[in-house]
Formats: structure tokens, C-alpha cells, sequence
């Protein structure tokens, strides 16, 4: 599969404390939907982000049991990109900045 | 009944006549679906907001562009490339091409079912004959079906682990 092809570079303009905000990462959360299955979110899991199938399940079990999971985090950049794969999966993917 | 198994070219799908009529012609419509169907709940599962916040979504939006639509339009040209031929039932899905077809497959159903208004508790029910969207929640699970035997049949069976 083809890697999204969103711009790499996003140019951010320090606001406040500059440190503490680049410090914090963005959260890519996967949330519940009733159509996806249990079995193909799992198999997205592993693909997407080589995890273990072992994590990956247990993700899914977290998104199906409490509604969503933070699937993954880092600078912007990366948590779009990864949110940008997921939505190519069908994945109900939206992302949040860490408290 | 579809038929799946790994082989070195890639994945092959046996499909009954009726079956292969039938992905081609949901094909045909999520073609449609993606061309003309702008607005609505619909689109907007099959390209979500990624962010709350009206500004942050505006941006990323602008930031991938049409990038997303020409992703699921090639993925659906991946899957239709091998329904081309009339009453031909037997397609090899590549390596290349596997995601396309996961993800192709997904988006049809996730339409249809976003169409309907499916819930969780009707998607794990018997489909009842008598109910007035039989035909879009049988295709729902038949297109299930096809996902986790294509994903079943690509596995690699590792030692004492069941393919799955």
C-alpha cells in the first residue's frame, strides 16, 4: 500500500510555553463503530503499526469495550499521517493533543 | 460460496457467477457514491473529521487535499482491474494489491451500512426475511465474509498457531 501523500512539513508557530507544547504529543484515537469487524481492526492494528497481534487485539477489544483507544502518539505530523492510513482503512481515526 | 486460498501469485478468490455480478455491481455503485455523493452521512464515514476543533480540521483538510479520495479511488480501480471480464469468477489478488481490496471492501460496507443505520445489535442478528433492509445487511455480512477469508487465507500459519 502507498504511503499517504500529505505534505512532511507543517510549520507550527510557538504559542506560549514553546517547550512544554512541543512537548506534548498528539493522541491518535480509533473509536467504536458497528460496522468494522473485530477480526479486521485487528489485522489493521498489526499492519498499520507492526504491533504484535497481541496488542493489537488488545486495542481492539479496548476500542470495542470502552469506545475507543489511543492507537498511537507522536508530533503532529506523524499522528496525521497515521490517522490519514487509518481513515484509508476505515478506521473511525480522530486525533487529540495529550493533556 | 466464496472460495480462498494462498498461493504464490497472491490470494485466490473464488466467486460464484451471482457472487462476481454482485461485487461488480457494488463496485459500480461505490463508484457513484464516491463521485456524486458530496455531502451526508455517508461521506462523512468514509472521510471522517480527524479533529474537533473547526480551525485544526480546516487545516488538515486543506493539508491532504483530494489525497484520500485518490486513495480509495485507487483502491477501487485495484478491485474492479480484476472483475473487468464478464462471468469471470476466479480473481488472483496480488500482494500489491491486498490492502486495496481490504480497504475497498470496508468502505462498501461501512457505506451500506451507514445507509441503513445499522447498530451493533442489529449487525450481530439473525437478518429476518421480513426486514425492509435484508438485502443491504445480508450484503453486509457477505462482504464480512469475503474480508475475513481474504485476511484468513493471506495469514501465514505460524508453528501450532491456526492460520488466521
Amino acid at each position: 500500500m502507498s504511503a499517504p501523500t500529505i505534505a512532511p512539513e507543517r510549520i507550527d508557530v510557538p504559542a506560549g510555553d514553546e517547550t512544554t507544547e512541543r512537548d506534548r504529543p498528539w493522541l491518535v484515537v480509533v473509536h467504536n463503530d458497528p460496522i468494522n469487524l473485530m477480526s479486521y481492526v485487528t489485522y489493521v492494528f498489526q499492519k498499520v503499526f507492526s504491533y504484535s497481534r497481541e496488542k493489537a487485539h488488545k486495542l481492539m477489544l479496548q476500542v470495542h469495550n470502552e469506545g475507543k483507544a489511543i492507537v498511537s502518539s507522536g508530533p503532529r505530523e506523524k499522528a496525521e499521517a497515521d490517522c490519514f492510513t487509518l481513515h484509508s482503512y476505515g478506521l473511525w481515526a480522530t486525533l487529540t493533543r495529550d493533556a | 460460496m466464496p472460495d480462498f486460498s494462498a498461493n504464490r501469485d497472491g490470494v485466490e478468490l473464488k466467486l460464484d457467477p451471482d457472487e462476481s455480478r454482485l461485487l461488480k455491481q457494488l463496485t459500480t455503485e461505490y463508484a457513484s457514491l464516491l463521485r456524486d455523493e458530496r455531502t451526508g452521512p455517508v461521506r462523512d464515514r468514509l472521510f471522517p473529521a480527524a479533529y474537533d476543533d473547526a480551525k485544526d480540521e480546516a487545516a488538515y483538510k486543506d493539508l491532504i487535499g483530494e489525497s484520500l479520495e485518490q486513495h480509495k479511488l485507487e483502491a477501487l480501480e485495484a478491485v474492479t482491474k480484476r472483475l473487468s471480464k464478464r462471468g469471470r469468477t476466479v480473481v488472483t489478488i496480488t500482494d500489491d494489491d491486498f490492502e486495496a481490496w481490504l480497504q475497498c471492501i470496508t468502505d462498501m460496507r461501512l457505506a451500506i451500512g451507514t445507509r441503513v443505520g445499522v447498530d451493533e445489535e442489529r449487525m450481530s442478528e439473525h437478518v429476518s426475511p421480513r426486514d425492509p433492509d435484508a438485502n443491504a445487511l445480508a450484503i453486509i455480512h457477505w462482504l464480512a465474509w469475503l474480508t475475513e477469508g481474504l485476511i484468513e487465507a493471506r495469514a501465514t500459519p505460524q508453528p501450532g498457531e491456526a492460520a488466521r
